[in-house]
C-alpha cells in the first residue's frame, strides 16, 4: 500500500517539476493572463503574444496562463488562486459574460488591477479592458456579404456559444447590418460553439434541408466557417459563387482566403489585445511614468497615457487582394 | 475480501462493527498519508501554498467535485457507475436559477428543493432502468447523460439563467464562521454520508450488493431496491452539486458541469473504492477530493501548463485502477 501511493506523489513530483518555473526572482512584476480556453487557435494566439511581449522578454514581467477551460467556474477559482498568489496584476479573458462579474469584483476589492481582454464582462468594476467591437465586426461581415451578394439571396448564420459576450454582440451587429439590406435574408441561425467540427455538421444539415438555397455562409469565427467550407466542398458547392465569411484571421482562415475558399475574414489581432493588455497592466503597476513597448500602440490604437477605461481594438478586413501581406 | 463481506452482512453486531472499522481505517491512513505528502510537496514548492487564505480556495474548489464524488461512491460500491451526474447538475442547476431570478423571485428554499427535487427524480429513472429493466448502468447513464442536457438545452433555449437572487449566490459566495458555505455543505454530506454507509443496515447492505449480488440476494436482501436507491442518492447529490456550482458562478449555464463526471469518478477511484464493487469508504472519496484539488491548486499556483496537468491527473487515475487490480 505504501508503493502505491508514494509512487502517485512520486509521478506528481516529477511531473510538475517538469512543467514548473521553479527559479522565480522576487523582483519581477507578476501578472496573471487568464486565458478562457487553450485549446483554441485564437486564445493559444493571444496568451502565446503576451508572452513575446517585449517587457516580458527582457525578463522584467513573469506571466503565468491559467488555462480555464471553457469554464466560468475554473475561472472564479483561478482568479481566487491569483489573488493568493498576489500576483501584481490580472488580465483576464472571461469566458462568460455574467459568470465572471463576481470573480472580477473580488479582484478590485482587493485592488488588483484587472484588464479584461478579448471577451466582455457584466462586471463594471474592471480597471480598463481592450476588446474589439464585436458589434462592429458583425456589422461589416454583414456588409461584406451584401456588397457580393448585389441582388440579394438567403443566409445560414452561425453563432457562437450562446451567452458570450461575442455572440451576443456580433449577432447585434450581423442584425443591424442585415437590417439595411431587404434583399438578404436569413434562413437559419445556429450555434456552432466555436467548433469546426460542430460548423461542419451544422452546414452539412443545413445544405440537406436547404438544398440549393444557400446562397451565403456567415459565421460569427474562422473555425465554424472552415468546417463549412469541408461540408460544402464534400457536396460540392461552388466556393466561388457562394460566400463563405466569418471572423478571427486565424492562420488557417487566412490560407482558405488565399485558395479562394473563404471570402473575406476579420481580422482580430492577437497582438493587440494581448499585449495591449500588459501594457495597460504594467501602466497599473509601474505608474505614469511607463511607456508601452508593444508595437500595437504605433499607429493601431491610442495609448491616452494607458488610463482610458475601455480601449477599442479596430478590425482588419482580410479578403484576396490583401491577405498575403498579413500571411 | 469475501470473508470480510460475509462477516458484515451475516456477523454478529460487533463482528460486523469491528470488519468494518479496520477496513475504513487501512483504507483512510494510507489515503490520507499520501494527501499529506503532497501538501508537504507543494509547501516546500510554493510559499503561498500553505496559507489560510489558500486553504480556504482549494477547500472550496474541492467541494462541487467532493459532493458529486460522495453521491458517485454509492453507486460505484454497487459494481454500477453513473456517467450522466454532469448533465444532472446543469439541469438542476437549470431548475433552481429559474425559481430566483429577478422578475420571478421565490425563497430559495424553493431554489433547493427545486434542485434537489430534479436530481432524484432523473435517479430514479436512471435507478429503474437499471435495478429493473437491467439495462447496463454504463449505458444507461450514458443514455441519461445525453437526455439530461438536452432537456437542458431545451428548458432554456440554450440560454444562460443569470440575475440571480443574493439568497442564491450567497450559496456560492456567503461565509458562515469564517467557512465558505459550499465547503460547509460538502462536510455536511459526507458526514451524513458516512453514517450512512458506516452506521445504518441500508450502508451495510449496499456493500452487501456490491460484494456479492447473489449472496445478499439469498441471504434475503431486496438487492433491486437498493441499487435503485444509490442511484436516487447520486443524483440528489449531483443536483445539490449543480445549485452550488449555480450559486458560485451566479449564472445556471446550459453548459454547466461537461465533463464533471469524470473528476468524481476519479476522486473515487483515486480514494481507494473498487470499480467491481463492495469495497472502498467515503473517507477514501473525501481525501480522492482533496488530492484532486489540491493537485488542481497546486499545479496552478506553480504556473504548471494545463496540459502537464491534464497529463497527470490521467496517469494517477489509471495508477489507482493499477494498484487496485494488483490488490485483487
Amino acid at each position: 500500500m505504501i508503493n502505491r501511493r508514494t509512487f502517485i506523489a512520486a509521478i506528481a513530483a516529477s511531473t510538475m517539476l517538469l512543467g514548473a518555473d521553479l527559479a522565480a526572482a522576487q523582483e519581477k512584476i507578476r501578472i496573471a493572463a487568464l486565458s478562457f480556453g487553450e485549446a483554441g487557435e485564437y486564445m493559444k494566439a493571444w496568451s502565446t503574444e503576451i508572452q513575446n511581449h517585449p517587457a516580458v522578454k527582457e525578463g522584467k514581467v513573469e506571466i503565468t496562463v491559467f488555462d480555464g477551460k471553457y469554464d466560468p467556474l475554473i475561472q472564479a477559482n483561478q482568479i481566487d488562486t491569483a489573488l493568493t498568489q498576489q500576483f501584481n496584476a490580472i488580465i483576464m479573458a472571461p469566458f462568460d459574460l455574467e459568470a465572471s462579474a463576481p470573480a472580477i469584483d473580488k479582484a478590485a476589492e482587493a485592488k488588483v488591477p484587472v484588464i479584461v481582454s478579448a471577451l466582455k464582462t457584466s462586471s463594471k468594476n474592471y480597471t480598463a479592458s481592450i476588446i474589439v467591437d464585436d458589434r462592429e465586426g458583425g456589422r461589416i461581415i454583414a456588409e461584406e456579404m451584401a456588397k457580393r451578394l448585389p441582388s440579394g439571396g438567403n443566409l445560414v448564420l452561425m453563432e457562437g456559444p450562446i451567452g458570450q459576450s461575442a455572440q451576443i454582440e456580433r449577432r447585434a451587429g450581423v442584425d443591424a447590418g442585415l437590417e439595411a439590406h431587404s434583399n438578404l435574408k436569413l434562413l437559419a441561425d445556429k450555434s456552432g460553439n466555436w467548433s469546426r467540427a460542430e460548423g461542419q455538421a451544422l452546414m452539412e444539415n443545413w445544405l440537406s434541408a436547404y438544398p440549393d438555397q444557400i446562397n451565403g455562409v456567415l459565421a460569427e469565427n474562422d473555425e465554424m466557417a472552415l468546417g463549412a467550407i469541408e461540408a460544402m466542398k464534400a457536396a460540392n458547392v461552388d466556393l466561388s459563387k457562394v460566400p463563405v465569411i466569418a471572423i478571427d484571421g486565424i492562420p488557417d482562415a487566412k490560407r482558405a482566403v488565399e485558395n479562394g475558399e473563404m471570402a473575406v475574414t476579420l481580422y482580430k489581432y492577437a497582438r493587440a489585445e494581448g499585449q495591449g493588455a500588459v501594457d495597460l497592466a504594467l501602466r497599473q503597476v509601474i505608474g505614469a511614468e511607463y511607456k508601452p513597448q508593444s508595437e500595437v500602440w504605433n499607429g493601431l490604437m491610442e495609448w491616452k497615457d494607458g488610463t482610458q477605461k475601455d480601449y477599442v481594438v479596430p478590425w482588419l478586413i482580410l479578403d484576396k487582394d490583401n491577405v498575403k501581406k498579413y500571411m | 475480501m469475501n470473508a470480510n463481506i460475509t462477516k458484515i452482512a451475516t456477523g454478529t453486531p460487533s463482528e460486523r462493527r469491528k470488519a468494518e472499522i479496520t477496513k475504513d481505517f487501512i483504507k483512510s491512513f494510507s489515503i490520507i498519508l499520501v494527501f499529506l505528502a503532497i501538501c508537504v510537496l507543494f509547501t516546500s514548492l510554493n510559499q503561498y501554498f500553505l496559507t489560510w487564505n489558500n486553504w480556504l480556495n482549494l477547500l472550496r474548489q474541492s467541494s462541487i467535485n467532493g459532493i458529486l464524488a460522495i453521491g458517485v461512491t454509492f453507486v460505484i460500491l454497487t459494481k454500477g457507475i453513473d456517467l450522466s451526474v454532469g448533465s444532472v447538475m446543469a439541469l438542476a442547476g437549470m431548475m433552481a436559477a429559474n425559481l430566483v431570478t429577478t422578475g420571478n423571485e421565490h425563497l430559495v428554499i424553493w431554489s433547493i428543493l427545486a434542485a434537489l427535487g430534479t436530481g432524484a427524480v432523473v435517479g430514479l429513472a436512471n435507478g429503474v432502468l437499471i435495478a429493473r429493466i437491467n439495462v447496463p448502468p454504463f449505458v444507461a447513464t450514458l443514455g441519461m447523460l445525453s437526455m439530461a442536457r438536452g432537456l437542458t438545452l431545451i428548458y432554456s433555449d440554450g440560454r444562460p439563467i443569470a440575475n440571480l437572487t443574493a439568497s442564491l449566490r450567497w450559496i456560492g459566495s456567503g461565509n458562515v464562521l469564517g467557512l465558505p458555505v459550499p465547503v460547509l455543505i460538502f462536510f455536511a454530506v459526507f458526514l451524513i454520508g458516512w453514517l450512512t454507509l458506516s452506521r445504518t443496515t441500508f450502508g451495510r447492505y449496499v456493500y452487501a450488493v456490491g460484494g456479492n449480488e447473489k449472496a445478499a440476494r439469498t441471504s434475503g436482501i431486496s438487492t433491486r431496491t437498493i441499487i435503485a436507491a444509490t442511484y436516487v442518492i447520486c443524483g440528489l447529490l449531483a443536483g445539490l452539486a449543480g445549485l452550488v456550482l449555480t450559486a458560485r458562478t451566479t449564472a445556471a449555464l446550459p453548459q454547466a458541469g461537461i465533463g464533471y463526471e469524470l473528476d468524481a469518478i476519479a476522486a473515487v477511484v483515486i480514494g481507494g473504492t473498487s470499480l467491481s464493487g463492495g469495497r472502498g469508504s467515503l473517507v477514501g472519496t473525501l481525501f480522492g477530493a482533496l488530492i484532486i484539488g489540491t493537485i488542481n491548486n497546486g499545479m496552478d499556483l506553480m504556473g504548471v501548463s494545463s496540459y502537464y496537468q491534464q497529463l497527470l491527473k490521467g496517469a494517477i487515475i489509471v495508477l489507482a485502477v493499477i494498484a487496485d487490480q494488483i490488490r485483487k
